[in-house]
């Protein structure tokens, strides 16, 4: 049979990409667990993403009010405004923005720092020396992504409501607490819960792209650049897949009202 | 010159038999036959591209060939577990062809990297000195707190050095130790290899293009041409042979 080069890239490419999700599965309940090596990277992903994740839920938060407002407004529906940021905020805004913003940073971080190792043999030296460098880089970092990514999403939901009520104030007179209040009025916990479940999802695909695309760099300063390049296009598109999934899957079990 | 002393006789260190490696279609290693007896310092010569960092590589289980038998200190080291391997590399130090250094890591990490994976062994003032021993060795003991991005190109080499010594391997491969380093700095990589083998009376193979360091450290020699061991003897009969694959290298 004759499957054209691109399908066949595409295919092999999966299954490189799930046999090194297994093996991150594998390892991950091996012994020796990478503890101190791990708050390290989860400290790095807080320090390098936090200020562009508050700039941008900030943003979203305050632009989303804004242009709100005059729809709600022509239907009478003023007193809306808080329950309609929040519920997008929370749901699908904040997640996504704060996977996209650390799949930009994080994940080709991730790509260019354990490319750069890969090609300049200090995988090869960690392996001689007895460190598995699957366990010490990448089973650390995917579990720093992974609990990470739920962090600082929900600082961005607060930062988001935050500046939605600044935005609410430019052009009315709204108390904060009544704000809050109205905002909490139609968030669920089981509006929190799948919003909160993606962006576990999202963090571990940000942080399994950016290694896999580290370990398996090509040589030379080209090939290092490449796989930073192609984790951030690759983490991207997952998120959004993930994305889609979810939001499907909620809205099968009813989930979404 | 050095006055070239003969192991054959003492027990060996690495046992390489029919050694295969290919690439894709590219054979890289064909049937290569190679002892390291102990004590020994073995230089392996060959052009670029022939195979050298590969043959090394075979040795510490980073390549795996496709066929032959690589025993090193009596173990077969093809097809064995992880924690079997681990064990042989800590007895195995391996000086990169690129250094390898961490460079997340300061000089001094880097040098109690190896140490990791012996947990709570070494308390913090024997890892003191380990670190100073091994810093003056090469003598750059006042570099620990330095990153390897402020090192120049020689220093890198021995700090490099300094961290594949930290271990006191009894098997040490050297993967080009002196390339693309001033006649200086190569000489003094040189001497410290052989100091080196006096010091911890370890065994090694040095992997070479440097006719120089070869003269310097070497017992015997290896000729590694396309893709085995195609010579093999002293400095002395090697410089003297009319075969003109071996001649040019020592032109
Ligand atoms: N991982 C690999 N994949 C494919 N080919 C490889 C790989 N590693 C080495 N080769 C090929 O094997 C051959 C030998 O490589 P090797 O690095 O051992 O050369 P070398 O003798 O060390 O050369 P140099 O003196 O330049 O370091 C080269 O032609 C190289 O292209
Ligand atoms: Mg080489």
């Amino acid at each position: 049979m004759i499957i054209s080069k691109p399908i066949k890239d595409f295919l092999e490419e999966a299954g490189a990409l799930s046999i090194f999700t297994g093996r991150f599965f594998r390892e991950l309940f091996r012994p020796r667990f990478e503890f101190n090596e791990m708050l390290r990277q989860c400290y790095f992903i807080g320090v390098k993403s936090l200020p562009l994740v508050l700039a941008t839920a900030f943003i979203m938060g305050m632009v989303l009010t804004i242009q709100s407002r005059p729809t709600l407004v022509s239907f009478g529906a003023e007193s809306r405004l808080p329950q309609m940021v929040a519920v997008s905020l929370v749901r699908e805004i904040a997640p996504v923005i704060t996977a996209l913003i650390c799949a930009g940073k994080i994940g080709s971080g991730i790509g260019a720092e354990l490319g750069s190792m890969k090609v300049t043999e200090q995988i090869d030296a960690m392996e001689v020396s007895g460190t598995n460098p699957y366990k010490y880089l990448v089973v650390t970092r995917v579990l720093a992504t992974t609990l990470m990514l739920p962090l600082l999403a929900l600082v961005g939901d607060a930062i988001g409501i935050w500046a939605s009520f600044l935005g609410a104030n430019i052009k009315g007179d709204v108390s904060w607490d009544l704000y809050l209040l109205k905002s909490f009025d139609y968030l669920f916990f089981i509006d929190i819960f799948p919003a909160v479940l993606k962006t576990f999802l999202f963090g571990f695909a940000i942080g399994i792209v950016g290694c896999y695309k580290g370990m398996t760099s090509q040589k030379g300063t080209e090939g290092v650049g490449r796989s930073a390049n192609s984790a951030v296009v690759l983490a991207s598109l997952m998120v959004f897949v993930i994305d889609l999934l979810v939001v499907q899957m909620s809205d099968l079990y009813g989930i979404i009202k | 010159m050095k006055a070239a002393r003969y192991y054959a006789h003492s027990e060996i260190a690495i046992e390489i038999k029919d050694l295969n490696k290919s690439f894709g279609n590219q054979h890289v290693l064909i049937n290569l036959n190679l002892n390291l007896y102990k004590g020994e310092n073995l230089a392996v010569l060959g052009k670029s591209g022939s195979g050298k960092s590969v043959l090394l590589k075979c040795i510490v289980g980073l390549v795996s060939p496709e066929s032959g038998i690589v025993k090193v200190l009596g173990k077969d080291v093809l097809g064995l577990a992880q924690f079997e391997m681990d064990k042989i590399r800590m007895k195995i130090g391996f000086l990169f062809q690129s250094n390898a250094l961490y460079d997340s890591m300061t000089v001094r990490e880097n040098l109690e990297f190896p140490l990791r994976r012996h947990g709570l062994k070494y308390n913090k003032k024997e890892v003191d000195d380990m670190v100073f021993e091994s810093l003056s060795n090469v003598s750059l003991p006042e570099t620990a707190g330095k990153m390897p991005a402020e090192l120049s190109g020689g220093m890198k080499k021995r700090i490099a050095l300094a961290r594949t010594l930290m271990m006191k391997p009894d098997i040490i491969l050297y993967d080009e130790p002196t390339t693309g380093l001033d006649p200086i700095t190569s000489r003094e990589i040189s001497n410290l290899i052989l100091s080196v083998q006096e010091k911890y009376h370890s065994s090694a193979i040095i992997i070479t293009h440097d006719i120089n360091c070869v003269k310097i450290v070497a017992d015997r020699i290896i000729m590694l041409i396309d893709g085995y061991a195609y010579a093999e003897g002293s400095y002395s009969e090697l410089a003297n042979s009319d075969d003109p694959k071996i001649k040019s290298f020592f032109e």
